[in-house]
């Protein structure tokens, strides 16, 4: 704004000086016509007795000096009436020709003359008003402004040596020049005019900045609150939104913090066998009553953990089943919520596909449910027909990245695979039989594992405390269903939970599995691969029996147990009395390493809340363990650097646990236990 | 239809409510992203009885935000504007831009 004004400004006094000029041009031309006295016009001085002038002139300076340099002075003073510094400038004209001009010759004296005069009466003004004289101005600067600046100045000059020439030319040529300087003024007034007309639309804008800011943003009046707010539109926006700003407040750690101000934090140093309970997460609205019926961490965020719950007893409006998603980092609020007609007894995130979430119900039903979709399920199978009419505890995504199918298991032995894209009819319908006759021909499965490396056979775990491997498919001297040849008896109540060791390092361990059961213990078996067991059992042969490694006997019915995805040696368990255990099986095989209770929940009830039923391991790391229970709370513990964390794995541990599995089973596995392999 | 968008309100409103109510929030505004009008607003600045104030909070932020849009379509004509949080001494402004709505938070930042 102000270098605009000093545009103008600028502008202005350069209008003002020619004006001026103007003025000065038409004076002159006015006493040259006039031809009043010698001294009057610069014209008059190039007169037809010029050269006599001159003459007298040379003899002036040589003979007297002074008067002879006076002469042009004193003209100089008369032509430039308007300038202040006249004077002043003058008399520096005057010294300077005193002083040097005397040795030089007739004609440089005259050009001398001629060009100071020119020199002084176009472009002093300008000086003036540019910056005050000072004692350090000299005239030589002013030359050089002339001959560089203003393109019109060189005409002057010519028409300088023109009126040299011919007397009548500054007549016929002064219109012109008086043309162009009008022309030059018009121009600079229409730039002027225009500057200012801009300012004034600055000031204007500005103006109507300051209105906008008052004006437009006003409170809307209940009327458009409510077209907008009733817009699904604005409903989306508000439920996005909000996400996101729940979880920019969420975020515990400030990016901001300055460790050098010294905080007096007294952090326990999370030592390397440490749990740390992090974050509980219960919703209000959706969690209310409802039992955790299943955990699982996502395998392609680690941040996300889904839970199951059942029904809400005192809520029947609401949907019975229901699956969220939380986030850690976002603590009140779960990332998505799923809906289902039936409670939902066990769901997963496919490891194959980051979007789906698999389920199974009470009602048999086996749903999938997708995180960009609405709450809704995006395939179930149907209520009748092929699939499961019993509850289904057990759903299993297997199979690699491009094959892949759910194998779900329902309670009255009926084992279905199906297609991910397709929930209509099972692929493939297994019914599994008790393989001992005698008992009831139905096989109650309540959990099924698949190992790892092979997606035909499997483990069931069964009611009546049986765990029994079945094959998917007809195999060489084996029949689809239950491998009738052996089964791993040594529980005494229901298998709540079956778990093969997952396959990370350089040994393999994917044999062994680990059972809780209700009987208050978690066994560790090893599993037979399925080829060894159709060769070394003779047909017709008595059924093998198979014992566990270890037998770890609780004080409480276990729910579930399951090994930690990265180190060897390491499981968790939750029990009845509300507890997590995290066992190192190459520290000690007899009492855990560590064992928490999660916080309770203010105004959960206290009694007979406390069970916890799962647990889930974050698979990538290992850091985490997520357990949940009859109180619907979810509660992720954090685990120190010596049972968790993929950096902690001490080289040692792959080769004690090996030294530890052989000595089970030579140490006649049939009866090992706990405390037999802690002898050893 | 109104069943739905009523219950739509519902959850929009418990949605707002539990944000408002999260300890360190003083105030939560929605604006209308072309215009700047006010759709909402609770906390501290509207309880003052002090309409002056929103609006006014208003008028900055959606100053501020215009600003800030310039500057990320000067840099890139395809970019948009995702998230803006400007921390002060005293406390944080969350804005969420939307190609409607805006969503304004602000809140006491942790003591550090």
């Amino acid at each position: 704004m102000s270098s605009r004004k000093e545009e103008i400004l600028a502008k202005r006094a350069k209008l003002e000086a020619l004006k001026r000029q103007r003025e000065l041009r038409r004076d002159q031309f006015s006493t040259s016509r006039s031809g009043e006295t010698e001294f009057a016009s610069p014209q008059a001085v190039r007169g037809p007795a010029r050269l006599d002038d001159i003459d007298s002139l040379i003899h002036e300076i040589i003979g007297e000096g002074r008067p002879g340099s006076a002469g042009p002075s004193s003209k100089k003073s008369i032509s430039r009436p308007t300038s202040v510094l006249s004077a002043a400038e003058s008399n520096v004209s005057e010294h300077t020709s005193a002083q040097y001009a005397v040795p030089l010759t007739e004609s440089s004296q005259h050009t001398l003359a001629t060009i100071s005069h020119q020199v002084l009466t176009t472009v002093a003004p300008r000086v003036i008003y540019d910056a005050p004289p000072t004692a350090t101005k000299e005239i030589v600067t002013y030359s050089k402004q002339v001959q560089t600046t203003e393109s019109w100045l060189s005409t002057g000059v010519g028409t300088d040596d023109i009126e040299v020439d011919a007397e009548g030319e500054p007549a016929t040529k002064n219109p012109e020049e008086e043309q162009e300087l009008k022309d030059r003024i018009k121009e600079l007034e229409d730039e002027i005019a225009a500057l200012q007309a801009r300012e004034a639309d600055a000031a204007d804008i500005i103006q109507d900045e300051k209105d906008s800011r008052a004006a437009k943003v006003r409170e809307l009046d209940d009327e458009e609150k409510q077209v907008i707010t009733s817009t699904t539109e604005f409903a989306d926006f508000i439920e996005r939104s909000t996400k996101v700003m729940e979880r920019a407040l969420d975020q515990d750690y400030d990016i901001l913090a300055d460790y050098g101000l010294g905080h007096s934090t007294s952090d326990e140093d999370s030592g390397g066998r440490k749990i740390k309970e992090t974050i509980q997460f219960y919703s209000d609205r959706w969690s209310k009553k409802r039992i955790v019926s299943d955990i699982h961490f996502s395998p392609k965020f680690p941040e996300l953990v889904l839970a199951a719950y059942t029904k809400n007893p005192s809520a029947p409006h609401d949907p019975n089943g229901l699956v969220q998603v939380w986030n850690l980092h976002l603590h009140d609020r779960p990332e998505y919520i799923f809906h289902a007609q039936s409670d939902v007894l066990t769901a997963r995130f496919s490891p194959y596909h980051p979007n789906l979430i698999i389920g199974g119900a009470y009602s048999g039903q086996v749903l999938i449910w997708d995180t960009r979709a609405k709450s809704q399920s995006v395939l179930r199978s149907p209520l009748t027909g092929s699939g499961h009419s019993h509850p289904v505890y057990s759903v299993q995504v297997v199979g690699t990245q491009n094959a892949n199918n759910i194998v779900s298991c329902s309670t009255d032995g009926l084992v279905c695979g199906w297609s991910m894209d397709m929930l209509a009819n099972p692929l493939e319908v297994l019914e599994l039989t008790s393989p001992s006759p005698g008992r009831n021909d139905d096989l109650a499965p309540t959990c099924m594992a698949f190992p790892h490396s092979d997606p035909t056979y499997f483990l069931v775990g069964t009611e009546e405390g049986g765990v029994y491997p079945c094959h998917r498919y007809d195999r060489a001297g084996a029949k689809a269903g239950v491998e009738p040849r052996i089964s791993y008896r040594g529980h005494a109540g229901p298998i709540m939970s079956i778990d093969f060791h997952p396959v990370k390092g350089p040994v393999d361990f994917g044999d062994l599995v680990l059972s809780a059961s209700l009987d208050w213990s978690v066994k560790l078996w090893k599993a037979r691969p399925p080829a060894a067991t159709a060769a070394a059992v003779v047909p017709g042969a008595q059924s093998l029996v198979a014992t566990p490694l270890m037998d770890f006997a609780r004080e409480d019915v276990v729910y579930d147990a399951k090994w930690s995805p990265v180190k060897p040696g390491v499981f968790g368990l939750v029990d009845g009395a509300g507890s997590l255990e995290v066992w190192d099986l190459t520290v000690d095989v007899e009492v855990p390493i560590a064992k928490v209770s999660p916080t309770v929940r203010a105004g959960a009830t206290s009694l007979l809340t406390r069970s916890l039923n799962k647990l889930a391991w974050e698979e990538t790391d290992g850091r985490r363990i997520a357990v949940g229970g009859l109180d619907s709370t979810i509660t992720i513990f954090e685990v120190g650097g010596d049972l968790g964390g993929v950096e902690g794995v001490r080289g040692d541990e792959w080769g004690s646990m090996k030294k530890l599995i052989g000595k089970a089973e030579g140490g006649g596995g049939v009866f090992g236990n706990g405390g037999a392999a802690a002898s050893a | 239809m109104t069943q739905a968008t009523s219950i739509a309100n519902e959850e929009i409103e418990a949605l707002l409510s539990r944000l408002q109510t999260k300890q360190s929030v003083q105030s939560v505004l929605v604006l209308e992203r072309q215009t700047g009008s006010i759709i909402r607003s609770s906390g501290n600045i509207a309880s003052r009885s002090n309409e002056d104030l929103v609006t006014e909070y208003a008028g900055m932020v959606w100053n501020f935000l215009k600003s800030a849009e310039t500057l990320v379509s000067g840099m890139n004509e395809d970019d948009a504007l995702k998230l803006l949080r400007v921390r002060t001494k005293m406390h944080e402004l969350c804005i969420v831009p939307d190609p409607k709505f805006l969503l304004i938070v602000i809140h006491d930042t942790p003591q550090a």
